[in-house]
């Protein structure tokens, strides 16, 4: 069995690949590396993108209650003028009423 | 930890070169178990760029010179297993499996060395890696154990099993070629 152990240690030596092989390999890290940003990068992006909806859904949200808050002071005013014209209008049938009355007798 | 190679983890994460050294350093151990493995040039220069390149991918994590080694070995093994069973499943054969003799090392018998290469391909996968890393490697059986994530005494019989295939069919071809 020594004997088989020693042939096996001597057939399964370590060796080397061929010399091009750390540069292929580093190729192949820097073609990562550009398609990949590094981790602090990809945190920042992503950190970016967040914010960006945050302030995105903030502002849309504060534009939405600044158009309801229009709406509402425009109808405000219209019901305001209608009750003005209304106000009006039944004073001036009122003295249209007052003077046919007073035509009659 | 050991401070030199944490340092060479840490520069390797900003520094190109750094990572190469690293590279060096371990190409041969890397290659070799796909070499021994496959017996195939390209095949083990595949697998060793696949480990090298997630490596890189993991480098934050390594600790220390013995958890890199250890890293590079289990992911190694696990490479070699994977790309078995894909080359089981898509019928994959390649002239360049062919041995060479120029690379074989000259103090052992072209004759036995065949023989051995040819019984060792012939071993079950698990079989081939605990042989690869006890004699390649020359690593204690705990820590195949630990690379294959095998129960030690499972270690132990399938490298006794192993050695008993390769001694009973070597002693057939020795009584052949006397």
């Amino acid at each position: 069995m020594a004997e088989l152990e020693d042939d096996l240690k001597q057939w399964l030596a370590r060796r080397d690949p061929s010399d091009a092989f750390t540069e292929k390999v580093m190729g192949r890290v820097r073609n990562q590396g550009r398609r990949r940003p590094p981790v602090l990068a990809r945190w920042v992006i992503a950190g970016s993108i967040a914010a960006s909806l945050v302030m995105g859904g903030y502002f849309w949200r504060e534009q939405e209650r600044a158009d309801r808050a229009r709406g509402m002071k425009a109808r405000d005013e219209l019901v305001q003028a209608l009750e003005i014209t209304s106000a009006k209008l039944e004073k001036a049938r009122a003295i249209v009423l007052q003077s046919l009355k007073e035509k009659s007798l | 930890m050991e401070n030199a190679s944490r340092k060479l983890v840490e520069a390797a994460l900003a520094n190109e070169d750094a990572f190469a050294a690293i590279v060096d350093r371990h190409k041969a151990m890397v290659y070799s178990i796909g070499y021994n493995f496959f017996q195939s040039r390209d095949t083990a220069e595949d697998i060793g760029q696949d480990v090298f390149l997630e490596l890189f991918r993991h480098l934050t994590s390594i600790e220390s010179d013995v958890h890199l080694t250890h890293w590079l070995r289990q992911a190694t093994t696990r490479k070699c297993i994977d790309h078995a069973r894909w080359r089981k499943s898509h019928r994959v054969t390649t002239l360049e499996e062919a041995p060479e003799p120029s690379v074989r090392p000259a103090a052992v018998d072209p004759f036995m060395a065949g023989a051995l290469r040819e019984r060792i391909q012939a071993l079950p996968e698990r079989k081939r890696l605990v042989v690869i890393l006890r004699f390649q490697e020359e690593m204690e059986l705990e820590e195949i154990a630990g690379v294959l994530e095998m129960p030690l005494n499972t270690v132990k019989s399938t490298l006794h099993r192993a050695l008993q295939v390769l001694k009973r069919r070597l002693s057939v071809v020795r009584s052949t070629y006397g």
